[in-house]
């Protein structure tokens, strides 16, 4: 069941290229992280429904069933499960010290606790530390970028030889690219490598969304229940994924567990059972319970991470009105932070966006690329477009389409045109062929979708000009032009527009409807 | 990475190609009795030959109507492809542009094509649509119908975005800028391996060339167009004249596949192109111009669009190279080649000679 969970997380990535399906909820599994809903609309001070509801069902169900999510559905919690059961299948971890456990185990609070404050002075924190936002982004970088690679690699090299048995298949596609797979691989890799230490080592102490659920799962429905013919063998304590059994095996946390029926599925006599509704009383669990000294610091922590990104890039005040542009800003943005079409404006795009990488999955050029310190630190991971990889497709809105929390606003194919400008293209005369050489090349003419470049006769040969009012900034002009690796015309976020989309986000908008 | 799995990837396939392609020519014969390596360039020559006309115009006429009067004049699809051939299509899928906008060929020429070479005996399976587009494959595919045209036939449309399904051609005799560079030319496999090639452009104005037609849209059969605009081995004095020259080099190269040019010019896309504006229709000239030398093809359809084949650069390059005929009056055209110059063609000057004026002929002249 957890196994069929996780396909179904990768089923859903994969599934999200163009063309999308139509009315399948490719971003299902973000939506009901109730964490991102919650962060995203502290950020915004706006109800989204988008990634209300769901996250609001898997609340109910934790509080009526306790965390089934972190024990079946999180595909991260299934691929730590996984990781374990594959590369630390020889560790064996000692038994669980319950007196140390609960010294670590409440990080997560303060983790969501340092989350929440840095939420509510419009930040968003979920980009770091939402374990949904970040296995998707570590599958899609890490996983899907090179099986992807591979098998287009395999396609070119079967495409002969089935022709020549009169068998088609399509040749391999362009390679996909996703830049920092490094640093997503790195964040990704340290959660995993945490469980050599203890067992689900993240889900135990560190994740912020299993502490929101913890702080729900107090009483539900499933209890575990001990029969009298316990013998006390201590091994559903040794080998309970979340460390929650005490008491040689009697009682334990309904906060940590997960539900897993490990300890009901190894108990050699049988006496370990779940029923509905008419379970004991879980053991005393107060690792939730900070104290105002551990709550203040969590908040302060989060307050000081958010005043301390936000520095990396030119906020003139972290609580300065964003509705209005700054021109600290404007000035300090980097010319290559180029946005998708429909992405909201830059502060709110920021405090929206849960750098999932959704997006970078769909774009069909692999255009969209995660940032490194193109929008400051605050906009680590986010999308930017990177036109030597990819243009924006003139008639494509497939990354509006996926996006979960509406950074990138739903659009119809037909107003993108005259709505969003990415920024402008500008040609560099000194490296322009027709410009220095006088040679005759048009390309970026004849690729724009726009007539936003016009070749005219200039000294005597030539040459193409940019016309300003029409460029929409797509970056079909820099990916084609060939003058290498430095493009002779190149695309930067100089006046970019991003409005917002009239009609807002309807509570289906993310799910894939045209 | 990316670059080191592409090298291994291209090893491999060379081993794997080498071998497939072996085989077919061993294995496959005893099949239909035709299709080895050797014999292909005979079938070309020997179909061509046998035609009743080297060009052919067919106007006024819905689009399926116009292949199938086009076809019907030379000769019949049967002299043109056997069942066993292998045949490749190569229309102009460029951009994400619907069909009627000029900017694609037009699908229900495609698709006319495509049935007559179905009723003629070939295998859907032995025929395959190649495309090397230039806006995304996938929209480029849907939005142009193509797509729809090729599954409707359980037709193989084939996507050329990878550099592997391409093979490096050695510059023939004749060639200025593919020769003296040592340049190869990396040309889809398909096309070059296929019996019988059909290049299927469209007629459209170009700001690059002025006009593209079939000698342009062989560029849509190689790996890396990018390169004909000027790269930096280039010859240094050629200056402006480089991108017709190297279309020339190209039509050269690939002219002894050709079996024959399907022109397009049911609508044509006068401004704003290869790409033109979202919405604009193009001009309804229904025409369709089909021959067997491209440069003739190419030169009827400037005369079709109202210029002076001599002012389009690569044509007239072509020509003054001696790669084909630009006077199609020296031609075996059809009878209704007299016509050219009348109401499908109003040139940009003479638009107004709307009427049935098949005087004039100073396109012809010139």
């Amino acid at each position: 069941m957890q196994v069929l969970f996780l396909i179904g997380f990768v089923v859903l990535l994969d599934i999200t290229v163009v063309p999308l399906p139509e009315g399948l909820p490719t971003d299902l599994y973000l939506r009901l992280s109730p964490l991102n809903g919650l962060v995203t609309m502290l950020a915004r001070r706006e109800i989204l429904y988008t990634t209300l509801l769901p996250g609001l069902a898997t609340l109910l169900i934790t509080a009526l069933f306790g965390r089934v999510f972190c024990g079946w559905f999180c595909p991260m919690g299934t691929t730590i499960d996984v990781f374990e059961r594959l590369a630390l299948r020889r560790r064996r971890y000692p038994l669980p010290d319950p007196k140390r456990l609960d010294r670590t185990r409440p990080i997560k609070y303060v983790l969501l606790t340092g989350m929440l404050a840095a939420a509510l002075l419009s930040f968003q924190p979920a980009a770091f530390l939402d374990p949904i936002s970040m296995v998707h982004r570590s599958y899609i970088a890490v996983v899907h970028g090179p099986i992807h690679n591979l098998a287009q690699d395999a396609r070119d090299v079967a495409y002969r030889p089935l022709r020549a048995r009169g068998r088609r298949i399509q040749p391999g596609a362009a390679p996909r690219v996703y830049h920092l797979n490094a640093v997503i691989l790195a964040m990704w890799g340290t959660v995993l490598g945490l469980s050599a230490v203890q067992k689900r080592f993240w889900c135990r102490h560190l994740c912020p969304l299993g502490a929101l659920l913890a702080l729900v799962a107090h009483l539900p429905l499933l209890r575990r229940r001990v029969a009298d013919g316990c013998t006390h063998c201590m091994r559903c304590e040794r080998d309970c994924k979340m460390g929650c059994i005490q008491e040689k095996g009697r009682s334990y946390r309904s906060r940590e567990c997960i539900l897993c029926y490990n300890c009901e599925s190894i108990c050699p006599v049988d006496a370990v059972s779940f029923p509905l509704g008419a379970g004991p009383e879980p053991g005393r669990d107060s690792s939730h319970q900070l104290g105002r000294r551990r709550l203040l610091g969590g908040a302060a922590a989060g307050v000081l991470w958010m005043v301390g990104v936000r520095t990396s890039v030119g906020h003139a005040r972290t609580a300065g009105r964003s509705d209005l542009p700054n021109q600290l800003e404007e000035n300090t943005k980097s010319p290559r932070r180029i946005r998708p079409p429909g992405a909201l404006p830059e502060r709110q795009f920021l405090q929206t966006c849960i750098r999932c990488g959704e997006c970078m999955k769909v774009c069909p050029t692999n255009a969209l690329q995660p940032a490194l310190g193109e929008g400051g630190l605050e906009g680590l991971f986010t999308p930017i477009l990177v036109p030597r990889i990819g243009h924006c497709e003139e008639r494509c809105n497939a990354c509006s389409r996926v996006c979960p929390t509406g950074a990138i606003q739903n659009f119809r194919i037909e107003e993108k045109r005259d709505k969003f400008i990415l920024g402008k293209a500008s040609i560099n005369r000194s490296t322009c062929r027709p410009w220095y050489g006088g040679k005759k090349c048009s390309i970026c003419d004849e690729h724009c979708s726009y007539d936003a470049i016009d070749t005219r006769m200039i000294d005597g040969a030539e040459r193409p000009v940019v016309l300003e009012d029409k460029c929409t900034g797509c970056g079909i002009c820099e990916r084609m032009c060939p003058v290498t690796p430095v493009a002779a015309i190149e695309v930067s976020a100089r006046d970019e527009r991003r409005p917002l989309v009239d009609e807002g986000l309807s509570p289906l908008s993310g799910f894939t409807s045209q | 990475m990316k670059r080191a799995t592409a090298l291994v990837g291209g090893g491999a396939l060379l081993g794997v190609g080498s071998l497939g392609c072996g085989k077919r020519s061993g294995n496959g014969a005893p099949q239909e009795g035709a299709g080895g390596s050797g014999t292909r360039p005979r079938v070309a020559a020997a179909t061509a030959g046998s035609l009743a006309y080297d060009l052919v115009i067919a106007r006024k006429a819905p689009a399926a109507e116009l292949v199938r009067l086009a076809f019907d004049q030379l000769g019949g699809m049967d002299k043109l492809v056997r069942p066993g051939q292998q045949v490749c299509l190569k229309p102009n899928m460029a951009w994400a542009r619907e069909k009627g906008s000029g900017a694609c060929t037009n699908p229900d020429v495609l698709g006319a094509v495509i049935d007559l070479i179905l009723q003629a005996g070939v295998a859907a399976k032995d025929i395959v649509v190649f495309e090397h587009t230039r806006d995304a494959f996938t929209t480029a595919a849907s939005f142009s119908e193509i797509q729809a045209v090729c599954d409707a036939r359980r037709i193989a449309l084939v996507n050329g975005d990878s550099q592997q399904v391409y093979d490096a051609q050695e510059a023939p005799e004749g060639t200025k800028f593919l020769k003296p560079f040592g340049e190869n030319e990396e040309v889809a496999s398909d096309l070059m391996e296929a019996d019988v090639v059909f290049n299927m452009p469209v007629l459209k104005q170009h700001s690059a060339t002025g006009l593209s037609m079939g000698m342009k849209n062989l560029m849509g059969a190689i790996y890396n167009p990018r390169r004909y605009h000027g790269g930096k081995d280039a010859d240094p004095d050629s200056g402006s004249q480089e991108l017709d020259e190297r279309i020339v080099d190209l039509t050269v190269l690939l002219k002894p596949k050709l079996t024959l040019t399907v022109l397009d010019a049911t609508f044509v896309l006068r401004e704003a192109g290869p790409k033109g504006d979202i919405g604009t229709p193009g001009d309804e000239l229904q025409t369709l111009i089909v021959g067997t030398d491209p440069v003739a093809v190419d030169s009827a359809g400037a005369q079709i669009f109202g210029m002076a084949p001599d002012k389009v650069g690569h044509v007239k390059a072509a020509a003054d190279r001696k790669v084909g005929e630009m006077d199609v009056d020296k031609l075996r055209a059809s009878d209704r080649l007299a016509e050219i110059d009348g109401p499908a063609g109003p040139a940009k000057g003479q638009a107004d000679a709307d009427g049935a004026a098949p005087t004039d002929s100073s396109d012809k002249a010139g």
